[in-house]
């Protein structure tokens, strides 16, 4: 076989003849048998390698220890925890975080806000009703019927009647005290601008 | 190229293979002695892995024992035993990466006085080697830690994988989680890096003489 130099092995060839034979063409593979030039360049390449390999395994130290599995312990219940990737483990560590902070604001009654527990209770309507009544019943709060004694007061009709008169007892009484003027032009009905006097 | 008898070689590896198959599974399920087994055939190899980067005997001996243990942990995760190896030092792998990282964030907020990380590398050698032999291995060490400060971080850890710690480019692929092709344009880079660093080869020749 006639080997010319523009048939050498370029670079990367060399290199796939080093580390995958199999990836290099037949024709290139008959061309480094026969051509002195590539065999060399190969060999020098590969011999360096080794020497690489060689002097690698000489420097590192010989280990003296060996591998024994730690004695079998009881199954934690938080194992499949701990076994988890880092990110499944956060997503759960947050829910779990969440459930709690859930828990302790609408689970325990000795903790929850005082709106809450208000709200809780306006949802049972017979207790709703019983409230609105006894609203009806004293409008003022027992705190200050106390204060003011008005609960002790007598708040029959005739008292309410005084308090608020009726307007039929109370025209003919003003009307007494004030008689009505007559032509007067502020109460007359008569003759005022713009009424027909016809 | 010198020539090697490829046909026992091959058988050789194909038993080997099928062995490691056969104890993956049934490490798989359960089994702690063949895990055991498993771990005492590798552990060697990812020892010297671990020491080759931290350059220190006892942070090797603490990554490989952290390698097995988390191996065992997610072996179930496994989905081809035949890819252990490569699953093996892809574990390791990512072991030390998490070492330099721990280890700049300690430097950080050490003070000088009690830094023992920047003590010399271990020169102990159970084989006590004479000064020459000594001389020529600090040499070693030296040249190559010229030369693999000229690749890139990926060329770096393909080369190491190759050559320190002959892992085949499957094998280099699935540590890295990489594609074989990426393995090989990285591998290939490197190695023309490799090819034109006279000092080296000079050294390596020299050596071989």
């Amino acid at each position: 076989m006639t080997v010319t130099s523009d048939d050498h092995l370029t670079e990367d060839q060399i290199f796939q003849m080093l580390l995958d034979p199999s990836d290099l063409s037949d024709n290139r593979k008959a061309h480094l048998t026969a051509c002195s030039h590539c065999q060399t360049a190969l060999d020098g390449l590969h011999d360096d390698l080794n020497q690489v390999e060689k002097l690698a395994l000489e420097t590192a130290p010989n280990s003296v220890g060996s591998f024994h599995l730690p004695a079998q312990q009881t199954r934690n219940p938080l194992s499949f925890f701990t076994a988890m990737r880092p990110l499944p483990r956060l997503v759960v560590s947050a829910l779990a975080l969440i459930l709690l902070i859930g828990a302790v604001l609408f689970v325990n009654p000795g903790q929850e806000n005082r709106t809450v527990f208000e709200i809780r209770h306006m949802a049972d309507p017979d207790q709703l009703l019983s409230e609105i009544d006894a609203l009806v019943e004293t409008p003022f709060a027992p705190e200050f019927l106390l204060t003011t004694s008005v609960n002790d007061m007598d708040t029959d009709e005739d008292f309410m009647e005084y308090i608020v008169p009726i307007k039929e007892y109370i025209v003919p009484f003003v009307e007494y005290i004030v008689p009505p003027i007559e032509n007067d032009p502020i109460t007359r009905t008569t003759g005022r601008k713009g009424e027909s006097l016809c | 190229m010198p020539k090697i008898n490829t046909e026992t070689i091959q058988v050789n590896h194909s038993n080997e293979t099928d062995q490691v198959h056969t104890w993956v599974k049934a490490a798989q399920s359960g089994n702690r002695e063949t895990f055991e087994r498993l771990a005492n055939k590798y552990y060697s190899a990812i020892f010297r892995m671990a020491y080759y980067r931290t350059q220190n005997r006892m942070d090797a001996e603490d990554i490989t024992q952290d390698v097995f243990i988390k191996a065992y942990k997610g072996l179930r995760r496994l989905t081809d035993p035949d890819h252990f190896k490569g699953w093996l030092f892809q574990i390791a792998v990512n072991r030390v990466r998490d070492f330099h990282r721990r280890k700049k964030f300690i430097r950080l907020f050490k003070s000088l006085s009690d830094d023992f990380d920047d003590m010399p590398p271990d020169q102990i050698e159970s084989t006590s080697p004479g000064p020459y032999e000594l001389l020529r291995r600090q040499r070693f060490q030296q040249e190559t830690e010229r030369f693999l400060a000229r690749l890139t971080k990926i060329e770096k850890n393909i080369f190491m994988l190759r050559f320190f710690d002959q892992l085949k480019l499957s094998e280099i692929a699935t540590a890295l989680q990489r594609s074989e092709s990426t393995v090989k344009t990285h591998l290939y880079r490197a190695l023309a890096k490799f090819k034109h660093d006279r000092v080296l080869r000079k050294f390596l020749k020299g050596d071989t003489a």
